[in-house]
């Protein structure tokens, strides 16, 4: 089948873009037909499997090659789409938002620039993965942990542009970011920060240098694409002690978000602590013909079997101290006194665990920073692979939780599928991410999903509650919920688009936003 | 425990089934030393994947790793640093996350073409040979 040509470009001037890419970065780096085939999405949603499949990749080694391919891409207008390694599975892979555009792979890019142990951070490219800078701070015995998201092969700087999580202290991967270079549209190379000025020494010690602090703008967005960026990394602490406490009610989450906002606000609870439920846990070492053999979610019956068998409640808080002994005893007194008050729930240290492997041995390595793929096993729930994150925001309340679950979780069975969710506990809001696994060779449940998943966006949006990240396929669903004062904020966003980008070549429709000649009737 | 040592013990364990078969002489090995470019992987939670593995690995003349859904510890654990330097003949009867990992892993390193047929709603049956990429730098691609 011949690959999708990006709106209004001819094959002429597809294969004219890819001669001159390949003089650039070599025959070995451009990519087209079959060999483009690892940057689709392996589990689109979407009936269409062209609607978003690129029409071939290019994979510049350095800033320069950049450079050199973003100019031969506005000479052509060439839409390129970004990607750091590529690995936004669940949220459309590395594949682009507009059909027909060529990626811009970056994992190539993969230097570690520095690791600086006295001050905790990094300087990575693109193409380094949480896999790379963990084994090189085990190689050099660095004392410095990672804050890794789930599964952990990803890109460290994709993960924090998109916005992404993690489970220790430094769980907000962008508000760890700190200093970026940036390759513009039309080619220009920009650092950000103290990175502006000549001879800094500190572009990865002060986020904000002098001015305007512009990173955010280059953050799930395509205003520009950046080449180099800061992260910081925790110091390795004298003490780790990872916990988990069960609860056996649906109702308990109620009363557990009311109990951890506090102890967050406080730090009682330091890190990216999460609220997991009952088959999501269950999906990381079980499938679901293990517990039940019919159609739609599992009846309350299964539910209590999984629970008894695996030893785990219908949510699963899993947390984790660090620090000293003395610090870590009188932190863990105040958060076992505080949740003793939900009755029926149970304490756990890794220890306390029965079986191998176990849902609180697998978080504990997750939230002390080492990266796996472990968390991916939820695929094997109902078999069939697809998998989409519906990601809505609220306020740590118990009563937005329990709203949000019933929501929700309410949605999600009447469609047929599971509730596979976790909130994941944000310094003042929480993050209520909900995995719908379906099986990607049936028409009917794709068909299901994206009714579902446009119904949850409607009335989560009415409700008040916005995605904090979202499927290619659904940006502009998105980005339209955030309309206030007559859609200000994406006027204000394809002005500064316009600015940077006039020719429109860069990752179109990402977070909504469109060049000025694919706008149409979009606001 | 340290978290590399965590990381380098879980994938010795990932290697000892096939060492602790051969002294069990249960014909899940097909030699004392295995060949580490060929491997047959079955999830050993299900029983359809333990009653066809043995026959499965002596047909392809492989050896068999019983394995669970995810692939890390195998993966860096010696998959990664094979993948990059020899031609690679897996067959697997596996859930999704296992093959699903390994695929995509596995094209970072080398060009891959893959063969996959569901068996049920847990397992799939698959094939892939990988051959290293014919340059001088591994991709993340």
């Amino acid at each position: 089948m011949a690959e999708a040509l990006p709106a209004g470009i001819s094959a002429r001037q597809l294969n004219e873009a890819l001669t001159r890419f390949r003089k650039i970065v070599g025959d070995s780096w451009v990519f087209s037909g079959e060999k483009a085939r690892s940057y689709h999405d392996p589990y689109p949603v979407a009936d269409d499997t062209q609607s978003h499949r690129a029409s071939a990749a290019v994979a510049p080694a350095s800033t320069e090659e950049v450079q050199q391919i973003a100019k031969i891409a506005n000479d052509l207008r060439i839409p390129l789409w970004v990607v750091s390694r590529g690995k936004n599975f669940a949220y459309g892979g590395a594949a682009p938002v507009l059909a027909g555009s060529v990626v811009l792979d970056l994992s190539r890019m993969n230097r570690i620039l520095e690791v600086s142990e006295k001050f905790g951070y990094a300087l990575v490219e693109p193409g380094v993965s949480y896999f790379d800078l963990y084994n090189y701070i085990q190689e050099k015995k660095l004392k410095l942990w990672l804050d890794v998201p789930d599964p952990g092969w990803g890109s460290v700087m994709g993960n924090a542009l998109d916005h992404g999580v993690g489970y220790t202290p430094y769980g907000d991967h962008f508000g760890m970011q700190c200093g970026m270079e940036v390759v513009l549209a039309t080619g220009e190379v920009v650092r950000t920060g103290m990175g502006a000025m000549p001879g800094s020494n500190a572009w990865q010690l002060f986020k904000y240098g002098f001015g305007p602090y512009v990173d955010g703008i280059f953050s799930q967005s395509n205003f520009g694409i950046v080449t180099k960026m800061g992260i910081w990394l925790m110091p390795e602490p004298p003490g780790y002690r990872p916990y988990m406490i069960t609860f056996p009610r649906e109702e308990d989450i109620e009363q557990v978000v009311e109990i951890v906002r506090p102890l967050k606000l406080g730090n009682v609870i330091q890190n990216g602590a999460t609220i997991r439920s009952l088959v999501l846990d269950a999906a990381i070492f079980s499938t679901k013909s293990q517990y039940f053999s019919g159609k739609g979610p599992i009846p309350d019956s299964a539910a209590r079997q999984i629970m008894a068998d695996h030893d785990i409640g219908m949510w699963n808080f899993c947390g984790a101290l660090y620090g000293p002994p003395p610090v870590t005893d009188a932190l863990w007194a105040a958060t076992r006194d505080a949740f003793s008050a939900i009755p029926g729930a149970k304490f756990y240290f890794p220890e306390d665990r029965r079986k191998s492997p176990d849902i609180l041995l697998h978080r504990a390595e997750t939230m002390r920073g080492v990266p796996k793929l472990t968390e991916f096993n939820f695929l094997n729930w109902n078999g069939g692979g697809g998998h989409v994150g519906f990601s809505p925001v609220s306020p740590s309340t118990g009563e937005d939780a329990i709203k949000q679950y019933r929501m929700v979780s309410g949605r999600v069975r009447e469609a047929g599928f599971d509730y596979m969710g976790l909130m994941a506990i944000g310094f003042k809001e929480l993050h209520h991410v909900t995995v719908i696994v379906y099986d990607q060779n049936d028409r009917d449940e794709r068909r299901r999903l994206d009714e579902l998943f446009r119904t949850m966006v409607r009335e989560a949006a009415a409700e008040g509650y916005g995605e904090y990240r979202t499927h290619i396929h659904y940006m502009d669903t998105i980005a339209g919920t955030y309309g206030w004062n007559d859609n200000a904020l994406m006027k204000m966003n394809q002005k500064i688009k316009d600015a940077l980008d006039p020719n429109g070549i860069l990752s179109a429709g990402k977070s909504g936003i469109w060049p000025r000649h694919l706008r149409g009737g979009k606001p | 425990m340290k978290r590399r040592q965590f990381i380098q013990a879980s994938a010795s364990s990932l290697l000892l089934p096939v060492i602790l078969s051969t002294a069990r002489g249960d014909g899940l090995t097909a030699a004392a030393a295995p060949r580490l470019t060929s491997r047959f992987f079955f999830d050993h939670r299900f029983e359809t994947a333990r009653r066809h593995a043995s026959d499965r690995a002596a047909s392809l003349r492989i050896d068999a790793v019983a394995v669970q859904g995810d692939v890390t510890s195998f993966w860096v654990g010696g998959m990664d640093a094979l993948a990059g330097r020899q031609t690679l003949e897996l067959h697997g009867m596996t859930t999704e996350s296992f093959r699903f990992c390994l695929e995509v892993l596995l094209r970072e390193r080398s060009t891959v073409t893959a063969q996959v047929s569901r068996l049920d709603s847990n397992l799939l049956h698959w094939h892939m040979h990988s051959s290293p990429l014919d340059i001088g730098e591994s991709f993340h691609g």
